[in-house]
């Protein structure tokens, strides 16, 4: 898997007089300006005359700025403003395990009171660590990450809210809109805390069945209009078009009652699932708009302080992945981003959103010219780094191999391909690199709402031809994969059997079996013509590509149309998830764990397939339960095999991910000894040297 | 005798040429006289006719078609067409191939051929420059033609709705809606119409504003007093006295706005906007010239996209100002 | 002339409006936004979070509700919070306004400096060789598109020569200061500048030779040449002012243009300025951000049509007020 080549020959003299540490960190010329009469250039010409570099230049995909744990969503800001800035609990080893960093996690399974059994994570953090601004880390600071995440106005990435953690839903929930709460206190409710008892009649008894008739009526209407009701009291006919069935002569607020009775006296879901154009609160006062904050739940019951060094997290339910939400997690400062932090305002937080502050090797010193500064911090509890300045520094993909070999980058990622490992080969005096898998895989995928019927779907992914796309695209720096999940997982099946092999004649055999005949040249079914609309994003540089050419031109010989819509990634996810395409092209990134419940389970969040089978969610239960590795293997290969069989993912590749060094400059032997999906000179910054 | 004979031939020579010159030229043939004396211009015109046919009878001698891939078979090096695909384990897409005979300028990143592609590349692009063209000059003309004439408050709004357009930043804007065609289900065929209509609508203003121009300068003439005189009506008077005085304005805008739309539509392709895949146009093939791996090795993909487009643009420019120099009647010669 | 330049602002404003609600409208109605886009891909996501994320960012609000809210909030001077950069629109408008503004500016001056003078040479000797070596050279320029322009320059002046950097803005490396740092800018924009200038003199190229050769046709001229007034006199100072009033009129109009080019050089030269942030913005589904940079262009754009406008009333008395 790891392959990566070091260079023999070795340019210019090793001087290793890298600047002391202390006393940095108030900026200024350092060397460059010094000896830069000749501008740019100067950075080249050293390197041949044997200077040294006290600068690690990085090239980065375009940045944000917004360098905050809590709130960034590109992960190249994460890269550069807040992984070298701040140490976390644990990390992940080169084989993606958990391990120690500032701290440790452990769990226990206990039985509460009330019979059931709680997993308690126990997370503590080595003692006297500071932050680079001289104050003590404590555990009030890891818990203040869990608090910020957990907050009810929290709009960021973490997940750490969604987590079926003791106490969190009372937490996240005290507060809520005024209709919500009289709504589910119901109409025998005699507490008046937080409402009087006029306005729960009024809600009750007028304004919920007036803004429901209101809300109903509209769908009548619309079926008026569109004619499938033949007039505005004809509640019936305007009920079945929307998928109701009502009795005949029922009034508008029956109808209203069967949809309330429908989703389980969820109006929220109600409203955004059935409204024909208004929402349903819309028709109400705005005053139940307002919240109402109900009980006063300023803590989470499931996050318990120890000591200053240690803190316990209780989940209510197992699950694999928690000791990496819990402790996979950076050491924010609470003093520095909001001493007084409240439940429901994280403006302060956010406002440090430019400015990040942490224990870890280096500090953040400005953002400005698309460059990311950062000097070595000297109370960094693994010791000072090496290199006194790292910067990050914004290019363009297209440049990255050629900033390299100009010397005016050291490290950085450019998408592999095979021209550019052939041009790194004949400059090895100048860069190296680093091959490692990604955590995630391509895959077409398929409706299974739009195709309903598998044999088409079988008929399809038989025209998919994926070896020559690939293997022209990728050579070596890719794979044909079977299952849909990345093979950098350890419960991936290695020996699994190609499902379904590019064969058209095999595909129009399945295209018949559901039914189609080829009558004028036209693969037809019921009069209406075999035609898949499939959405892929940049289909210019997609890798994926060719397969699509080749299958619109099969399907066109068939008499079927393949409607090929190329679009911008922008519009390509959200007409996914609104499944809005028979069939997509897309990838999966950052798979840490083999829990596919997202995926592939009914509940899912990302299960845009539309495919829903109460055994994928058996076995994935089983799984999510199963500690023992073989036995989940087997399982896991169990439930891709029902994946694959409901042809709904066809898994194309895996890739590749590159890392370029510069030999010039970098001291490529100071770089970890492993570098892997889950581990490379990020996690070793302190021991990083420059030439 | 000598000085008496020179003399002589001078004055036939003269009178020769006095009676070449007696030789009485309509207004179009003295244009026409004037433009091909500028030499850039002939060479725009011949440029423009070459491309033409290129374009729209190349590709009936074409062997390929426009999206066919070519396969090739790794171990015995044979090329394998698009319909005869198999799924032989051994075939991979002909990517990047060398040119040679089979493949004139090679094949580009998806295993397609590049000749083949550059002759359907320019019916699309020069179908987009003249039919986003004619959408501008149809609303131009007749938001300008309205505006000049009725003055006052007619004028005002139009006028500040010509502002409007103008002030829009045209890529970003171009961005927007073309995210707005596919979100609407727009099928990727039809999507080229769709963003030639966006165009000429984002477009119309400059016309608009030059025949607006023109028609104010016309509306005081004479000539257009006595049309007024004769009582003949409005809508005559607009399209059959005034506009038609505004056509050499028309026809120079024309000519420069097609180079220039040619290459909005390469821009956008190289945002990603332009024509859709698979369809080939000028833009969307020169756009390989950002990848810096066929920047480097595969000369043969991008300039040939490149080339074109310089030449066709500089050819409309070309034959714009050779246009507008003959159009002049101030100008000298 | 006071009331004719308070009625035109007066207008621009007017025209404001409707620049406003149309960028708005379009850009509202885009299918897919900025919380479906940056949550896509992430399997921890769950439909809950989106829909509490969209709230936050106000998403959840119709279009027309959207713009009054927009609008209110935009009188104030309030643009609203880019979702992408989590700061206020301003802000980022104002941190990246420099190098886009340096791009531009410089170009401008460059193109003008470039263009008048070779727009004169060319017009006198109208079709000679330098005439039309001149032309075809300057319309060359404005032939091919600006990303390939660039793509090729890039190539051979920095990846083959090395003679500029590749990208960016500053050498990272180094911690230049003074006169260095200085000198770092200028050897990082002198690509993009140029491409700039090369793809955009042609214009204005053309417009100086032919508003000269409709000038030197003039009988002011002639007469000046009848007099036996020197050639150079005749050009500088009879010709020359009087094509000084369209071309100081046309410059105006070359803002937008300017701006939409931003968009594309910037990109190519990671080069972090407002049109290179508005092309992620489309991208990414950041409205706030979007109708920021469009109404700052939009601005722009009117004062410089503005100011055109004034001028031309200024120098031309034929201008009815």
């Amino acid at each position: 898997m790891k392959k990566r080549m070091i260079s023999l020959l070795l340019v210019g003299v090793m001087a290793f007089s890298m600047a002391a540490c202390g006393g940095k960190d108030d900026g200024g010329a350092v060397q460059g300006s010094t000896e830069s009469g000749g501008g740019s250039d100067a950075a080249a010409d050293t390197g041949s005359t044997g200077g040294t570099y006290d600068t690690l230049v990085i090239g980065s995909q375009s940045l944000e700025g917004v360098f905050s744990p809590f709130f960034y969503s590109s992960a190249y800001d994460s890269y550069a403003g807040i992984d070298p800035v701040f140490a976390s609990v644990c990390r992940l080893d080169p084989n993606g395990e958990l391990v120690d960093e500032a701290g440790h996690v452990e769990v226990e399974e206990v039985t509460a009171e009330d019979g059931s059994t709680k997993y308690v994570y126990t997370v503590s953090i080595q003692e006297g660590m500071v932050f680079s601004d001289g104050e003590p880390v404590t555990i009030d600071d890891v818990m203040f990450y869990y608090y910020v995440c957990a907050d009810p106005s929290y709009d960021g990435m973490s997940t750490i809210g969604t987590l079926d953690i003791e106490g969190m839903a009372e937490y996240k929930n005290s507060a809520a809109p005024l209709w919500k709460v009289i709504y589910e206190a119901g109409a025998d409710n005699t507490d008046f805390a937080n409402w009087t008892e006029e306005q729960q009649k009024a809600f009750f008894e007028t304004d919920l069945p007036a803004a429901g008739a209101q809300f109903a009526q509209e769908i009548v209407d619309y079926g008026v209009e569109s004619g499938a009701a033949t007039d505005a009291n004809d509640v019936k006919g305007g009920a079945a078009n929307w998928g109701f069935e009502v009795a005949d002569g029922a009034t508008i607020n029956d109808f209203f009652d069967t949809m309330v009775e429908a989703y389980g006296g969820d109006l929220k879901t109600l409203s955004d699932t059935e409204s024909a154009g208004t929402s349903l609160f819309d028709f109400m006062d705005e005053s139940y708009k307002e919240v109402v904050e109900l009980a006063d739940v300023d803590t989470i019951s499931g996050i318990q302080k120890v000591d200053d060094y240690t803190c316990t997290v209780t989940f209510n339910s197992p699950n694999i992945s928690a000791d990496k939400q819990v402790a996979w997690v950076p050491i924010t400062p609470k003093h520095y981003y909001d001493p007084d932090f409240t439940k429901g305002d994280v403006s302060k937080v956010k406002a440090k959103n430019g400015t990040p502050l942490g224990s870890g090797p280096y500090v953040f010193q400005s953002f400005d010219n698309n460059i990311v500064t950062l000097t070595a911090n000297d109370k960094y509890f693994k010791g000072c780094p090496k290199i006194p300045n790292l910067k990050f520094q914004v290019v363009d993909e297209n440049t990255k191999v050629d900033l390299v070999l100009n010397s005016e980058v050291d490290i950085t990622d450019p998408s592999a391909s095979l021209e550019i490992i052939a041009q790194l080969d004949e400059n090895a005096d100048k860069a190296s690199y680093s091959l490692v898998d990604n955590p995630g895989y391509g895959y077409i995928g398929i409706n299974a709402e739009r195709v309903p019927d598998v044999n088409v779907r079988k008929g399809l992914m038989s025209l998919m031809n994926r070896e020559p796309a690939i293997q022209s695209y990728y050579g070596d720096l890719g794979e044909v994969i079977e299952r849909p999940m990345t093979p950098t997982l350890a419960e991936y099946p290695d020996d699994a059997e190609p499902y379904y092999t590019y064969d058209p004649a095999k595909a129009l055999e399945y295209f018949q079996a559901a039914g189609y005949e080829q009558v004028d040249g036209k693969l037809v079914k019921d009069g209406e013509q075999l035609v898949i609309h499939v959405g892929i994003g940049e289909a210019s540089t997609h890798p994926s590509t060719p397969i699509l050419t080749q299958m619109a031109n099969d399907m066109a010989d068939m008499g079927a149309e393949l409607v090929v819509e190329d679009v911008q990634f922008s519009v390509l996810s959200p007409k996914v998830q609104g499944g809005e395409f028979d069939m997509w092209v897309m990838a999966w990134g950052n798979s840490t764990d083999c829990d596919l419940t997202q995926i592939f389970g009914s509940e899912g969040g990302s299960n845009y397939q539309r495919y829903y089978d109460p055994k994928i969610d058996a076995l994935q239960a089983e799984i999510l339960k199963t500690i023992d590795f073989d036995e989940r293997c087997k399982l896991v290969a169990e439930e891709l095999d029902l994946i694959m069989e409901a042809a709904v993912y066809m898994p194309i590749y895996q890739r590749k991910n590159m890392e370029i060094y510069n030999e010039t400059t970098l001291n490529t032997d100071t770089l970890p000894e492993e570098t892997t999906t889950y581990y490379n000179y990020t996690a070793e910054y302190e021991t990083l040297e420059m030439r | 005798m000598e000085e008496n004979k020179d003399l002589k031939q001078r004055n036939q020579q003269e009178q020769d040429e006095f009676e070449k010159n007696q030789v009485i030229m309509t207004p179009g043939q003295l244009v026409a006289k004037r433009f091909f004396r500028n030499k850039l211009a002939c060479v725009g015109l011949a440029i423009i006719i070459v491309m033409a046919l290129f374009c729209i009878i190349g590709p009936m001698f074409s062997p390929y078609g426009e999206y066919e891939i070519f396969y090739i078979n790794s171990k015995t090096g044979e090329e394998v067409r698009m319909a005869n695909a198999s799924g032989n384990p051994d075939l991979g897409v002909n990517v990047k191939a060398p040119m040679s005979s089979a493949h004139l300028l090679g094949t580009d990143a998806d295993g397609r051929d590049v000749f083949t592609r550059l002759m359907y590349g320019g019916r699309i692009s020069l179908t987009v420059g003249f039919v986003v063209v004619a959408i501008e000059l149809i609303i131009g003309i007749i938001m300008g033609g309205i505006a000049g004439y009725y003055g006052g408050k007619v004028d005002m709004l139009i006028m500040r709705l010509v502002e409007i357009f103008y002030s829009l930043p045209f890529v970003p804007m171009m961005l927007i809606i073309s995210s707005l065609f596919v979100g609407y289900g727009l099928s990727p065929r039809y999507k080229i119409y769709f963003i030639m209509i966006v165009m000429g609508i984002l477009y119309w203003a400059g016309v608009a504003r030059n025949v607006r121009a023109q028609i104010l300068s016309l509306r005081e003439m004479e000539y257009m007093q006595a049309a007024e005189a004769t009582g003949i009506r409005t809508w005559r008077k607009i399209f059959k006295h005034l506009i038609p005085n505004t056509i050499p304005i028309i026809i120079l805008i024309a000519t420069m706005d097609v180079g220039g739309v040619i290459l909005t539509e390469s821009v956008l392709s190289y945002l990603g906007v332009g024509i859709a895949w698979p369809y080939a146009s000028w833009g969307n093939m020169a756009n390989a010239v950002t990848d810096s791996v066929i920047m480097k090795n595969y000369p043969n993909i991008w300039a040939p996209p490149g080339i074109l487009i310089l030449l066709t643009v500089l050819a409309f420019n070309f034959i714009g100002d050779g246009m507008r120099d003959a159009f002049d009647p101030k100008m000298k010669r | 002339m006071k009331q004719y330049i308070l009625k035109r602002i007066l207008i621009s404003f007017l025209v404001l409006f409707g620049v406003s609600i149309l960028l708005y409208g379009i850009a509202r109605s885009v299918p897919g936004d900025y919380v479906s886009n940056i949550t896509a891909g992430n399997q921890n996501i769950t439909p809950e979070m989106e829909q509490k994320m969209r709230e936050l960012y106000g998403l959840d609000k119709g279009i027309i509700e959207g713009y009054i809210s927009w609008l209110g909030d935009a009188l104030h001077g309030d643009f609203g919070t880019s979702f992408k950069f989590q700061q206020p629109v301003v802000e980022v408008i104002k941190k990246n306004m420099a190098p886009t503004l340096a791009l531009a500016g410089i170009s401008m001056i460059l193109e003008i400096l470039i263009a008048i003078p070779f727009g004169i040479i060319a017009a006198r000797r109208q079709y000679s060789v330098t005439d039309y070596t001149i032309v075809a050279i300057a319309l060359m320029g404005i032939s091919l598109p600006s990303f390939f322009f660039a793509s090729v320059l890039r190539s051979i002046f920095s990846v083959k020569l090395g003679w500029l950097p590749v990208s960016g803005m500053l050498t990272a490396r180094m911690n230049y200061q003074g006169w260095d740092l200085f000198v770092d800018y200028a050897k990082h924009f002198a690509l993009p500048i140029i491409v700039f200038v090369i793809t955009g003199v042609g214009g204005l190229l053309r417009y100086t030779r032919t508003n000269m050769l409709e000038v030197l046709s003039a009988d002011y001229v002639r007469t000046a040449r009848a007099k036996g007034l020197p050639e150079v006199k005749v050009i500088g100072k009879h010709a020359f002012r009087n094509t000084l009033i369209p071309i100081v009129t046309i410059v105006g109009g070359m803002i937008p243009g300017l701006f939409s080019g931003a968009v594309i050089t910037e990109g190519i030269f990671s080069l972090e300025g407002l049109g290179n942030i508005a092309l992620k913005a489309v991208y990414s589904g950041d409205i706030p951000y979007l109708m920021g940079f469009n109404m700052f262009i939009a601005v722009l754009t009117l004062i410089g049509t503005l100011v055109s406008d004034i001028l031309y009333a200024v120098v031309d008395p034929r201008v009815r007020y």
